[in-house]
């Protein structure tokens, strides 16, 4: 009995690997965007420019895990004197932490086309739980680049910049900051 | 939370650790002879805690930079009360001061190869040289109740230029306390002389919070070396019978090399951050 049971569980294996698709996020269309209050007076949008990482998407069983380092350094507001301020030790000190990342493995993906992505976001070595909403997701040949499939998606979500110790300037400039992120991956 | 009054940076940076200092010195000063000089720490304090608090968690280079502070703060008490012999003390300090730098730099020296290594790994040697040379000028009255300020108020302006508001408040705030006995020195009885436990973490803070600087926001170089040059620079000026004249004699030679550490970060970082 015992062993039928294993036989059954290596023959599933190969099944489940199959159905997990690998994916490559493509830096040129992968923008973490964020707004933040400044002051009250008005919103400030910036965004970072370097994005790298790895998608799975399991579309049978309607799972996916994603992995996402982002560039602390390429931080962009639009005005350098700002993006050189946002990366001292004042708010991100991208010289001591490089890396902002993002990880989850509790991808649930709803319909076809919307998804709760419930992951770990680490900014400056403090890690907090993050959940991001995700819609229109759409996958298809990528009609430029032949032979490449790709997957894009949006996701929002909100974090409290204190929750990661950032808390200079508090409360002049917000605490609240919401993500807007554009997501595209070619698969492996 | 604090009134919105004390969210403003200039009344944090300058008119709190005056208003803290000059409250507490002036009477302490009368009672407490040179344990007046711990009203200048409150008034430090007194900014730290409105800019930042007192938390040193997350371990960040800042709270690293506060927390060998606090540590000098603490070693010059004992510096204080025990009065080791000056060359052994010196010596001693220096490599204390250079191990809390590699301390703080370490997270960019792991990374780093080559040049860029060697480089950033000079950086502890600039801040021993800072806190020796501060520590040596305290065997003649004045010199470093001059050297002093003017080191924390060039590498806070430097700071500021170099993008980190924070390091810069952190030092402007100690020049600013500093002025209320060096005001007095100069225009009233001059106070007990300057002690280890306001010098050394002094010392510390500034040279810690330059190469800070270098390492973590945009200070040049140049402007690093200028302001590690203030303390030695003021062994040059001559040596006046009077305190009073050698704190201006200090002040007029550290002058100098803070200008020039001003002209440096302005070249490279631009102006100020808004």
């Amino acid at each position: 009995m015992r062993r039928t049971i294993a036989l059954l569980a290596i023959a599933a294996l190969p099944a489940t690997t199959v159905a997990a698709e690998r994916y490559t996020i493509d830096p040129t269309h992968t923008y973490p965007n964020f707004t933040i209050d400044h002051l009250g007076f008005s919103t400030l949008h910036g965004r970072f420019n370097e994005t790298r990482g790895k998608l799975t998407i399991d579309w049978a069983n309607k799972r996916a895990t994603v992995d996402i380092v982002i560039d602390a350094a390429s931080i962009d507001t639009g005005f350098k004197k700002r993006d050189d301020h946002l990366r001292s030790p004042d708010f991100l000190n991208a010289a001591e932490f490089p890396e902002i990342t993002f990880r989850s493995d509790d991808v649930v993906i709803h319909g076809d086309d919307s998804a709760t992505v419930k992951g770990e976001l680490t900014i400056m070595d403090v890690t907090r739980p993050v959940t991001l909403e995700v819609d229109h997701i759409h996958c298809g040949d990528h009609p430029i680049k032949k032979g490449k499939y790709v997957c894009g998606f949006n996701a929002t979500g909100k974090i409290k910049r204190s929750d990661f110790g950032i808390t200079y300037a508090l409360p002049a400039v917000g605490d609240e900051m919401t993500l807007d992120i554009e997501v595209e991956a070619f698969r492996d | 939370m604090e009134p919105a009054l004390f969210q403003d940076p200039v009344i944090q940076t300058a008119a709190v650790p005056v208003a803290v200092t000059l409250l507490l010195f002036a009477p302490l000063q009368r009672r407490a002879g040179i344990w007046a000089w711990l009203a200048v720490v409150a008034g430090w304090a007194a900014t730290l805690y409105l800019i930042k608090g007192f938390d040193l968690s997350p371990l960040r280079s800042t709270e690293k930079i506060v927390a060998a502070t606090l540590g000098g703060l603490l070693l010059g008490l004992v510096l204080e009360w025990w009065r080791p012999p000056r060359r052994w003390s010196i010596a001693l300090l220096a490599l204390l001061a250079a191990a809390a730098a590699a301390w703080l730099l370490w997270p960019r020296l792991k990374r780093l190869e080559g040049f860029d290594l060697w480089m950033m790994a000079a950086l502890p040697l600039g801040v021993a040289v800072a806190v020796a040379a501060l520590a040596d000028l305290r065997r003649h009255p004045g010199r470093a109740e001059g050297a002093l300020p003017l080191l924390a108020a060039a590498t806070g302006g430097c700071a500021m230029l170099a993008a980190s508001a924070l390091y810069g408040q952190l030092a402007l705030a100690l020049a600013a306390a500093l002025a209320i006995p060096v005001a007095l020195c100069l225009i009233a009885r001059p106070p007990a002389y300057l002690p280890w436990f306001v010098l050394l973490p002094g010392a510390l803070l500034c040279a810690l919070l330059a190469a800070g600087a270098v390492a973590y926001a945009r200070l040049p170089w140049p402007a690093f070396v200028a302001l590690v040059s203030i303390a030695p620079l003021a062994w040059l000026a001559p040596l006046p019978r009077s305190r009073r004249a050698a704190l201006l004699a200090a002040l007029a030679a550290g002058a100098v090399p803070a200008a020039v550490a001003l002209h440096f970060t302005w070249k490279a970082a631009g102006g100020p951050l808004y």
